[in-house]
């Protein structure tokens, strides 16, 4: 990998961040609503909201605020949010580690899980296991994600009572324990801090809504992982090993499999977004406090500092997944060459 | 010793069951050479499969035998016929760009045949038999070979890299299916004076799968001329070529270019091979026979031997009482 490829794909990020700077900016800015109702409190008077349009810059042309908020976004200042009067940039800090470590969660049981299953039914091509897997997949892919997560909140958490059903961490636990936040990724902190208590709350806390949201990812891969696969064991060089005596098993798990890796993270990467919208409506459900939450609440409010922060932070986070992604492409394939 | 005696093999397909070789039988000893000629579709390439025990899971070897030194590799279950593969027959293919796996490199494919056929559980030896193999093939720098990707490597040095591989465990019989197809003409050359050379060094027993007759004399002490899976005609390779007994042979003679006739046209074979879920009744070469008799509609002909080959045609049927 060249220093060239690098410095060309972070001036590409840089042009996607400020493309989408500029686009949801003007969005935001040509919606007929009037956030200054919410700036100046309730039940404002003329003047108070006449203040609150100065304040927030709203009487200048728009181009005049894309400057000002383009030149402050730059510097670090992303804005206040009008709906918590913090720094918007505050605000993502603290609830995108909580997002990122469910979609981190969901993605690592999308591959743990997605690729054995797509495995299992590609060698067992035609058979029951395949027909079972094929199914659940595509059940897994397409199954609305609100819908899901509605229905495992009700029978794992309201009916049966096994695990919990919203938040990340029973709070009474943190208080006992002395936990504090240190990345803000409370699995991570939990370990970090060799807070048993604390891990085996939030896992039981992670799990069901990261199960929901894997299902996208995993019936994806699964799918994907098959189909490769059948095509590699049915390329001319899945044939010539066996032939020249290499047993199955190795042929199978060991070189038609590193054929399958590369493309079904490359596949991953993209579903990226599609799991993001995920996870926005699977924190909405289990009341997770992560950036979805936030963004959802900042729409409801027309806080444009923090809707326009959350989709700069989501289109950030896709592309540096992207380049990574094609990074570990590049490392498996040697005949990509970045 | 390669023994393939009455070999039928079917493909049993959606459409229907494909007969692709149908009885079928020759020998091979060690450091000999046979040729298996034929056009696209006549079988060669599934009879190489058979004898390589690497038919696909649609195929099925109905009646016959193929024996190496004794052992029917067409009776062996799933396990025995992984263990039989490379260490007692292997296989060579036309494409050998295809024939690697584009994500490992030479030495990990070859490194792992050593581990797994040859028992050599350390690295270094592993890597040591791997040398030896390409040493063996006449590869140029096999260190630097061994630690690049296929893609790096030209289709003549793969095909090297193949031969190799397939050579490495030490199998009795190698089976090379048009290894030379692909190259062009002079390393075509070099491919054959290999095979020629490990054929006679390791004591392999060679079958060299072509549609090309005359290549066929470079490498194959005999010839076997297959025709919509049927054999045609058997025998050593100079009495072969130059006094054809079968009509299909003498046709496919015709068609070679030739230094020493002068200008002229070359004169191909009339007609097509036939749809191999629909034979013709009696002779399959009937349709397109310049000779064709009336008999010829009617009954299969029995492979006849004759002036030290066996040819299966209805001319010679009468010339020796039929001796198989």
């Amino acid at each position: 990998m060249s220093k060239a490829y690098v410095a060309k794909r972070l001036a590409m990020l840089f042009m996607v961040v400020l493309g989408v700077l500029v686009i949801t900016f003007v969005i935001t800015r040509v919606i007929p609503a009037r956030p200054e109702l919410l700036w100046a409190g309730s039940h404002p008077t003329e003047e108070q909201i006449e203040r609150a349009r100065k304040e927030l810059r709203l009487d200048e042309p728009i181009y005049v605020q894309l400057y000002y908020y383009l030149k402050d976004f730059f510097t670090g200042d992303w804005g206040v949010s009008w709906r918590t009067r913090q720094p918007v940039l505050q605000d993502i800090m603290e609830s995108l580690p909580a997002t990122l470590e469910l979609v981190f969660a969901a993605f690592a049981i999308a591959v743990m899980v997605g690729i054995p299953l797509g495995v299992l039914a590609a060698v067992r091509y035609g058979r029951l296991a395949d027909g079972v897997v094929r199914v659940f997949s595509v059940l897994g892919a397409s199954a609305p994600v609100f819908w899901i997560a509605l229905i495992a909140q009700l029978v794992f958490s309201s009916w049966l009572g096994v695990l919990p059903g919203a938040k990340r961490v029973d709070e009474s636990v943190v208080i006992e324990t002395g936990f504090r936040e240190i990345t803000g990724f409370m699995i991570l902190d939990s370990i970090l801090q060799l807070n048993a208590a604390v891990l085996l709350d939030a896992l039981k806390h992670l799990v069901l809504p990261a199960l929901v949201l894997s299902l996208y990812p995993l019936g994806l891969t699964a799918r994907m992982t098959r189909a490769l696969m059948i095509e590699a064991l049915n390329e001319y060089h899945s044939i010539s090993l066996q032939v020249w005596g290499l047993p199955r098993r190795l042929v199978v798990y060991k070189y038609a499999l590193k054929n399958v890796i590369a493309p079904v993270i490359a596949s991953l990467g993209l579903s990226f977004g599609y799991t993001i919208i995920g996870a926005f409506m699977v924190e909405l459900v289990f009341v997770w406090p992560g950036i979805g939450l936030y963004a959802a609440l900042a729409l409801l409010s027309f806080d444009y500092p923090a809707v326009i922060g959350c989709v700069v932070v989501v289109a950030l986070v896709y592309s540096l997944v992207n380049m990574v992604v094609d990074i570990v492409h590049a490392s498996l394939d040697p005949r990509v060459k970045l | 010793m390669l023994e393939v005696r009455g070999l039928h093999v079917s493909y049993y397909t959606l459409g229907g069951v494909i007969r692709a070789v149908r009885g079928v039988s020759f020998r091979v000893s060690p450091g000999k050479g046979l040729c298996i000629v034929g056009e696209s579709g006549s079988g060669k390439t599934t009879l190489g499969l058979a004898i390589a025990g690497a038919l696909p899971p649609n195929a099925r070897a109905s009646r016959g035998s193929v024996r190496i030194d004794g052992a029917n590799i067409l009776e062996l279950g799933p396990e025995d016929l992984e263990r039989v593969r490379g260490s007692l027959v292997s296989m060579v293919f036309q494409d050998p760009a295809a024939s690697f796996n584009p994500l490992f490199t030479i030495g990990q494919t070859l490194g792992d045949i050593a581990r797994h056929k040859l028992g050599l559980a350390e690295r270094s030896e592993a890597r040591e038999a791997a040398l030896a193999a390409l040493r063996r093939v006449g590869m140029p720098d096999p260190e630097r070979v061994l630690d690049a990707y296929p893609h790096e490597l030209s289709g003549g040095m793969l095909q090297r890299v193949a031969i190799a591989a397939a050579i490495l465990p030490r199998p009795k019989v190698l089976v090379a299916d048009e290894p030379t197809t692909m190259l062009d003409v002079t390393l075509q050359y070099q491919i054959l004076k290999l095979l020629n050379r490990l054929k006679e060094t390791l004591g392999l027993a060679l079958v060299f799968i072509t549609h090309n007759l005359g290549i066929a004399a470079e490498v194959c002490e005999d010839i076997l001329v297959l025709y919509a899976g049927h054999m045609v005609e058997l025998g050593p390779t100079d009495k072969v070529l130059e006094e054809p007994l079968h009509p299909y042979t003498q046709a496919l003679i015709e068609c070679i270019p030739r230094i020493d006739r002068g200008p002229g046209r070359l004169k191909p074979i009339p007609g097509s091979m036939p749809d191999p879920r629909r034979l013709p009744g009696g002779c399959v070469f009937h349709p397109r026979c310049p000779h064709v008799m009336d008999i010829c509609r009617e009954r299969d002909p029995r492979p006849v031997a004759l002036d030290k080959r066996v040819v299966s045609c209805l001319l010679y049927n009468g010339e020796k009482g039929g001796a198989r």
